[in-house]
């Protein structure tokens, strides 16, 4: 009986430790995120730049991002400049200046429904295959479609994909895929 | 002599394959085992009273009563010699290896003075009430270099969760990750249980014996148990005089994997201890047609145990265990979207592929520390009773790499650290005829921490979970039937700080208590020699494990975002079982089991309508949700042998698993599948000089795995593979050479280097399984020669 009274004792001192609560925990700085993609389209002969926008202050999940198309003139050449942003550091970090200290690692791609369009290259890495960041993009006759920019990482380069393709036989991992809606007049 | 040899045999071999299971309620440590039994004279039939009747390991004596019983408890898990002596009458031994609660019907027979045999004719008591699914030490060994959960999966009902060959978690009767919980050396094992791609951090060579438990005696675990648990434990010291020395090596062609375990103990003047080391290494493996990139594993595990008997009345174990593995994920499984996914589908080869083998190891890989110290104390209030305090502190480091932006592939993209503290208390008592009781509460403290290293938002927050529970079973033996009930109550205070996922950043706290708790009802029946049934009805609570109510994020393993739902209820089950087993003569043998599991807000990830849009493109969103379920399941084994050389086994194991509401099948179940094995043993008894080869066993093995049939297109990103069969075979030999037992073996797996896919590897997406696997093995005992430390074989 003794055994018991003291068994029931212990259960009750077990039973009565007091709750508690988890310290704040450390909240992480996100450098690795991509908050915003410029893609800026710059007529050659001179004239109003274009620029297609994405944009996702809190990264993924949280609150939906705001993607912005835009309208191109007609059989006009543009050089296109892709800027990444992560707006979460302060200061804003260019991620696209980390993609160019990669870019063996990296590709764009730039499939579209726009036919009467064509784009192209305009850099290369070290070892002589194109990166995309820099791009010439050449419109024809009027239309509207989906362009999309696809950000490949450690893709096997060389195979000298066309840059509208989607990148996916290239394998590796998609780091970026964002599609807006681009007309041509 | 040449009588007395072959009844220890036949002794041996009942006691072994009747082994019971309601030891591993009682006690992990294995010193407070009961080896009871009638005596009975054998002409007449009538019970004998007052036969003297000791066990060697601990010298006690008892005397049988007037209906012939006797019980010694407190016995450790050891072999040891059962002396009977009746007035008048030689002394006559048998040797019996208790690994349980063992309960013997013993027949002396006079037959002139000088010859006197002992005969067990049956067991009368029925000890367990489920099946006896359980691995022993021999059966441990042979699988050097596997994971535990591919050592388990020899057992009917039990299957594996794989993600890649050496991430394998266990799945019983469609339970895993938050409903079974593993238990090891009497503590449960903490660590992130709930990921589908994280394997349990335990070695189990470092274990003597591995066991699924049912029924009541699973609820004196602590944790949100379902009514099964896997019970991992090592064997105690106890009284093994002197010393021993084993150690086992293994060499698998397939990935070059090497496995050594070694382990040494000793015992004297009331102390013992062991130490035991393991080492793995393997590189790349190989499907049928390529090699699977980065698939390589490292593990370096090791353990201690102390065990000190201060007083007949106190007994004391202190057990340390580390083990740390560096775990390969497929390269080409490591993909950005699903866009990506869908490629890796349409490939012959994955993506990565090299033409080479390789040992080195990169992104995607994982880095699992696990420390345990225990210390468990026995106190013997008198022969019935005895109390047991336990102490635990655990240490789970989990690092998980992926491939990333900016050479960060070498910071975790999840680094999770969870510090765990049991305290728990434990009453036994035992009354003579067969009742039992048991009662004990245990408090265990969860503290789970992510690292900020990581640059990541945390996949599940941190949080510090308190847990007191009380539980109490109940055993009865009426005749040949046996009752056990087992109740629960635990008690859960959860603090949770979660971060926000929109701007600006922010701490979001949960308060959670929760009540638990189960109720398990259980019954066996021994008609007679050939036939016992059993049945088992419970009623469980689970609390909603942190993942299911908090995760957020990306799942980079299949491309889809993962959400909890803080508002989740806990999840009631009722569960039942019946089981029925026969054996016709000696030779042959058939368990059945049926059982239903019937769920009241089954938490499951539930594929949501509308994708979310990030910069990586869309994902698929699969949140927690509720319903009401239900599982059914059989399983059957049928033994057939011829007492000489053959054994025949064929198992076949069904479940079936629904959603009641969307009238949809429950996804990730284990397909339906057929095992079937043929050995032929021989005892050769050759002898080269001081080399004997006692024993010679080949085994052909075969199993047919059926396609997930019961499963919609739209439930999965791709449809279940088709259903296979692998063909194995394997040779081992035991023998002795001077001090020295020895074993050895060869085992082929997938023998005819067959290409499949498996539907709960997760690797399936993207890569075929492993082709043919060929594994050589070594294993030696040293030993000083003594009638007490014979050989477990």
């Amino acid at each position: 009986m003794k055994h018991i009274l003291i068994a029931g004792l212990v259960m009750a001192l077990l039973l009565s430790f007091p709750s508690c609560q988890q310290e704040d925990p450390v909240i992480p700085n996100e450098e690795e995120v991509i908050t915003k993609l410029v893609y800026t389209l710059t007529p050659q002969g001179g004239g109003t730049a274009v620029m297609l926008t994405f944009s996702d202050p809190d990264g993924e999940g949280g609150n939906a991002p705001v993607i912005t198309g835009g309208t191109l003139q007609a059989n006009t050449t543009y050089d296109g400049v892709i800027t990444l942003f992560n707006e979460q550091e302060t200061p804003v970090e260019n991620v696209h200046e980390e993609i160019l200290d990669e870019d063996e690692e990296h590709q764009f791609f730039f499939p579209n429904t726009l036919a009467n369009t064509t784009i192209a290259y305009a850099d290369q890495d070290a070892d002589g295959n194109p990166v995309g960041l820099q791009s010439t993009l050449t419109t024809g006759a009027a239309e509207t479609g989906d362009f999309t920019i696809v950000l490949k990482h450690e893709p096997t380069k060389g195979t000298q994909l066309a840059p509208d393709n989607d990148g996916s036989s290239a394998g590796g991992s998609t780091d970026i895929e964002v599609t807006f809606n681009v007309s041509v007049q | 002599m040449f009588r007395s040899s072959k009844i220890q045999l036949l002794l041996m071999l009942l006691v072994v394959g009747a082994m019971g299971s309601l030891e591993s309620s009682l006690h992990a440590q294995g010193c407070s085992f009961r080896l009871s039994g009638h005596v009975f004279d054998g002409s007449t039939d009538q019970p004998l009273e007052a036969v003297t009747v000791q066990w060697s390991p601990t010298d006690q004596i008892v005397l049988t009563d007037e209906q012939g019983y006797f019980e010694l408890t407190g016995c450790c898990r050891s072999n040891g010699t059962l002396a009977l002596s009746f007035v008048g009458y030689a002394l006559e031994r048998c040797e019996i290896e208790v690994t349980k609660d063992t309960s013997l019907r013993l027949t002396l027979t006079r037959t002139a003075v000088e010859i006197q045999t002992i005969t067990v004719e049956q067991l009368i008591y029925a000890e367990r009430v489920a099946a006896d699914r359980a691995l022993d030490e021999s059966e441990i060994v042979v699988r050097t270099g596997q994971p535990l959960a591919a050592m388990l999966e020899q057992l009917a009902g039990v299957s594996q969760i794989q993600h890649g060959a050496h991430i394998a978690k266990p799945v019983v009767h469609g339970l895993y990750g938050n409903r079974l919980t593993l238990i090891n050396n009497g503590i449960g094992q903490s660590g992130q249980q709930w990921g589908n791609d994280h394997g349990p951090a335990i070695d189990p060579l470092g274990a003597d014996h591995i066991q699924i438990l049912e029924g009541a005696a699973s609820v004196a675990y602590p944790s949100a148990n379902l009514g099964r648990l896997v019970l991992v434990e090592p064997a105690a010291i106890g009284d093994a005089k002197d010393w021993l020395a084993k150690g086992t090596y293994t060499l698998n062609t397939n990935g070059w994997g090497h496995g050594l375990h070694v382990a040494a103990q000793h015992a004297r003047n009331g102390w013992g201890w062991r130490l035991g080391g393991t080492f793995q290494k393997a590189g790349d493996q190989r499907a049928p047609n390529y090699w699977l990139r980065n698939t390589g594993q490292q593990v370096v595990s090791a353990s201690f145990q102390l065990e000190r008997q201060w007083s007949p009345k106190w007994q004391s174990t202190l057990y340390a265990s580390t083990y740390n593995a560096e775990l390969g994920i497929l390269r080409g499984a490591h993909v950005g979207n699903v866009t990506d996914l869908t490629a890796a589908f349409d490939r012959a080869e994955p993506f990565f592929t090299e033409p080479n083998f390789s040992y080195g190891m990169e992104a995607p890989r994982q880095l699992v520390h696990h420390h345990l110290i225990k210390l468990e104390t026995n106190q013997q209030l008198s022969d019935q009773q005895q109390l047991t305090y336990t102490l635990a502190a655990q240490l789970n480091d989990r690092q998980e790499f992926d491939v990333r932006r900016g050479g960060r592939s070498t910071r975790p993209a999840m680094s999770l650290l969870q510090f765990t503290y049991d305290v728990g208390v434990r009453y036994d008592q035992r009354w003579t005829k067969g009742t039992e009781l048991q009662l004990g509460t245990q408090t265990t403290l969860i503290d789970n921490t992510n690292n900020p290293e990581t640059g990541i938002l945390p996949f599940i927050p941190d949080h510090l979970t308190l847990r007191t529970g009380l539980f109490g079973i109940l055993y009865q033996q009426w005749g040949r039937s046996r009752w056990e009930l087992g109740l629960r109550y635990d008690y859960w205070n959860q603090s949770v700080a979660t971060i926000s996922r929109d701007l600006p950043r922010r701490i979001v706290r949960y308060q959670n208590n929760w009540h638990a708790g189960q109720a398990t009802l259980g019954w066996t029946q021994r008609l007679n020699q050939a036939w016992r049934l059993w049945g088992m009805a419970s009623y469980s609570v689970r609390p909603p494990a942190i993942n299911e109510m908090y995760s957020q994020g990306l799942h980079q393993g299949v491309s889809s975002i993962e959400e909890g739902d803080p508002d989740l209820k806990p999840e009631q089950v009722g569960q039942g079982q019946f089981g029925v087993e026969v054996k016709w003569g000696e030779w042959c043998t058939l368990e059945a089991l049926g059982y239903g599991q019937w769920y009241n807000g089954y938490i499951y990830l539930q594929p949501q309508p509308r994708p979310k849009l990030t910069i990586r493109g869309a994902f698929p969103v699969f949140r927690h949700e509720q319903t009401d379920a239900r599982l059914l399941g059989t399983d059957v084994t049928f033994r057939l042998e011829d007492r000489r050389n053959w054994i025949y086994k064929a198992t076949y194991s069904y479940l079936r698993g629904d959603d009641l509401i969307q009238d949809l099948p429950l996804v990730f179940l284990p397909p339906n599948r057929l095992t079937q094995e043929l050995a032929y043993q021989a005892a050769p008894n050759w002898t080269w000089g001081k080399l004997d080869v006692s024993r010679i066993t080949l085994r052909l093995t075969h199993q047919y795995t059926w396609r997930q049939y019961h499963l919609e297109p739209e439930q999965d990103f791709l449809a279940p593979p088709e259903g296979y069969h692998l063909f194995g075979a394997a040779v081992e030999g035991e023998g002795q050479l001077g001090r020295w037992q020895w074993r050895w073996w060869c085992r082929a797996d997938n023998l005819l280097n067959t290409t499949y896919r498996d539907y709960l590897n997760r690797q399936r997406y993207f890569a075929d399984a492993l082709g043919t696997q060929v594994t050589i093995g070594l294993h030696v005992l040293l030993q000083p020669l003594g009638e007490d430390l014979l050989i477990r074989s």
